[in-house]
């Protein structure tokens, strides 16, 4: 299944697709790189589109569907300051994430998929510690300041 | 203090090592790049005199030949470490030659460093006493020597009788005794044993009637007692906040044999040197001293209350712990990595984890391992 049909098959999220990064805030694109924009294939604001059925629940920011050979895979971008007072939050959001996949999105969830943070400003802990282990439990990367989609 | 800054060229494993020290100087990167080399040749650089003077008073002559002077002073087989078509030293912008500064006949003034070597632990011998610089064979590196020596002195004069080594009253900082006792001492005392002539040093825990001797002393113990010494040659028991002239420490490898919680304790003593105005130089493998470095810098830009300095340790704040905090957050601290692969050295002080630099990002190689583990898991834990 491609990233489109999934998202399509996804109740909530039917109407919400984007091409590119469009989906994304302004100040947020700047923060994914790709050197090949054909990759792209699409992206989806999850943040805005769960907020009237679920507001305060510790939604997810964004999926972005990225070619990976002839599948698509799903990048789960969150963009959140990162110090290590925040990692709680950021295992929250992607715990709360995985529940409603599981739930919800039987068909995103059977993509591929990466779950990266990209930090809003400075990086306040360091590569190697406890924090970094605690989100690599949760399949989740080091945050960077910009991510790179051509290292995936 | 002005900038110091030093730079070898062609040294042993050295290609180029560009160093401006800041009052907190850390050498990391793999074994046997030159970490050790570099601070022993700015032991040189600081202290000439006084080491001929120590070499010649043990009678113990170089004939003004570079390569022989490098074989008593680096130790056995390290004359090949100078290489005298291109090896290079230039200190504080001038360059030096090896071969004069042998020949000169540096007036012997007072020491302004302290040089705390890796291999500290050979200075106790089996029985637990200090060697002194005549048991070591003269290929014995000159540091090893002269440590053992000063450490030898110390403890001959030093001590009334039936006194306790550690802990005592009046040698560092009360903050820092609990944290010793607690993380290394375990509640054994550190005494010295006189029998006849003869003398010792020994753990004692006497609410149990337990005098351990040296061979039987954890291995953190073995390699913290010289460090302890160390720190009591330098840290004199008046109000004077330093000894003499000296204004270096080198410690290499502070955390030898340490367990993290130790290692926490030296770092405060480190804090300590720093705030009576020495200026520190380090070698290390532990990604702790990077931490401590981070996180004075990341508090010093966020203009942190001097106090969580020393909660860092867990230490309670108060006007003692809040002037070493104080002075942590104004002293400057530069890191430099040591790279194997070109001999050269880079500076990596701003030590950010999200550095495009690999050798800044991953602190010299020292969270590589870890990084990469979490990586992997991270990377299976996803696809679940």
């Amino acid at each position: 299944m491609r990233f489109r049909e999934a998202v399509e098959a996804t109740r909530p999220l039917r109407e919400q697709f984007r091409v590119g990064l469009q989906a994304l805030r302004r100040s947020d694109r700047g923060r994914v790189r790709c050197s090949d924009p054909r990759r792209l294939c699409g992206s989806v604001n999850l943040d805005e589109a769960l907020r009237e059925e679920y507001p305060n629940d510790p939604r997810w920011d964004y999926a972005i569907g990225v070619t990976r050979g002839k599948s698509d895979a799903i990048l789960w971008l969150e963009a959140h300051p990162a110090s290590s007072r925040h990692i709680d939050e950021i295992l929250k959001k992607v715990q709360w994430l995985k529940a409603w996949t599981g739930r919800h999105a039987p068909a995103l969830k059977a993509l591929p998929r990466y779950y990266r943070w990209v930090a809003t400003g400075k990086i306040a802990f360091r590569r190697g510690g406890q924090e970094e282990k605690k989100l690599a439990q949760e399949g989740i990367g080091f945050p960077s300041r910009q991510l790179n989609l051509d290292e995936l | 203090m002005a900038g110091v800054s030093l730079s070898l060229k062609n040294v042993g494993p050295i290609k180029k090592a560009d160093v401006e020290f800041g009052d907190l100087t850390v050498l990391v990167g793999p074994q046997a790049t030159g970490k050790s080399i570099f601070l022993q040749f700015l032991k040189l650089l600081l202290d000439t005199g006084p080491i001929f003077r120590m070499l010649r008073k043990h009678g113990l002559n170089w004939d003004r030949q570079a390569d022989r002077f490098l074989e008593l002073y680096l130790g056995e087989g390290t004359k090949g470490v100078w290489r005298p078509a291109d090896s290079e030293i230039v200190w504080n912008g001038n360059a030096l030659k090896l071969d004069e500064l042998v020949r000169s006949k540096k007036k012997a003034v007072e020491e302004r460093s302290f040089f705390i070597p890796a291999q500290r632990v050979l200075t106790l011998s089996r029985e637990g006493w200090l060697r002194p610089f005549t048991d070591y064979r003269p290929g014995d590196p000159f540091t090893v020597r002269d440590f053992s020596e000063k450490l030898r002195e110390l403890m001959e004069s030093g001590w009334g009788r039936g006194e306790a080594v550690y802990p005592q009253p009046r040698r560092l900082k009360a903050e820092i005794r609990t944290l010793l006792s607690g993380n290394i001492f375990s509640g054994f005392t550190l005494e010295l044993e006189r029998t006849g002539p003869q003398k010792r040093l020994v753990l004692s825990d006497t609410g149990h009637d337990m005098k351990l001797p040296f061979m039987v002393w954890s291995a953190g113990q073995r390699e913290f007692v010289p460090l302890l010494l160390g720190l009591y040659w330098l840290l004199p028991p008046t109000k004077v906040p330093r000894r003499g002239r000296i204004r270096w420490v080198m410690i290499e490898e502070l955390e030898m044999g340490l367990h993290p919680k130790a290692i926490e304790a030296m770092l405060v003593i480190v804090l300590d040197l720093l705030w009576r105005g020495y200026r520190v130089c380090l070698s290390t493998h532990s990604p702790h001293v990077l931490d401590l470095v981070w996180a004075l810098r990341n508090l010093r830009e966020n203009r942190a209350d001097p106090g969580s300095v020393m909660r860092i340790f867990g230490v309670k704040s108060n006007p003692t712990t809040r002037k070493l905090g104080e002075a942590a957050l104004e002293k400057s601290a530069k890191v430099y990595y040591f790279e194997a692969r070109t001999g050269a050295t880079s500076d990596i002080s701003n030590l950010d984890p999200s550095s495009k630099e690999r050798a800044e990002a991953g602190w010299g190689g020292l969270t590589e391992l870890s990084t990469h583990i979490a990586d992997i898991v991270a990377e299976a834990a996803a696809s679940r």
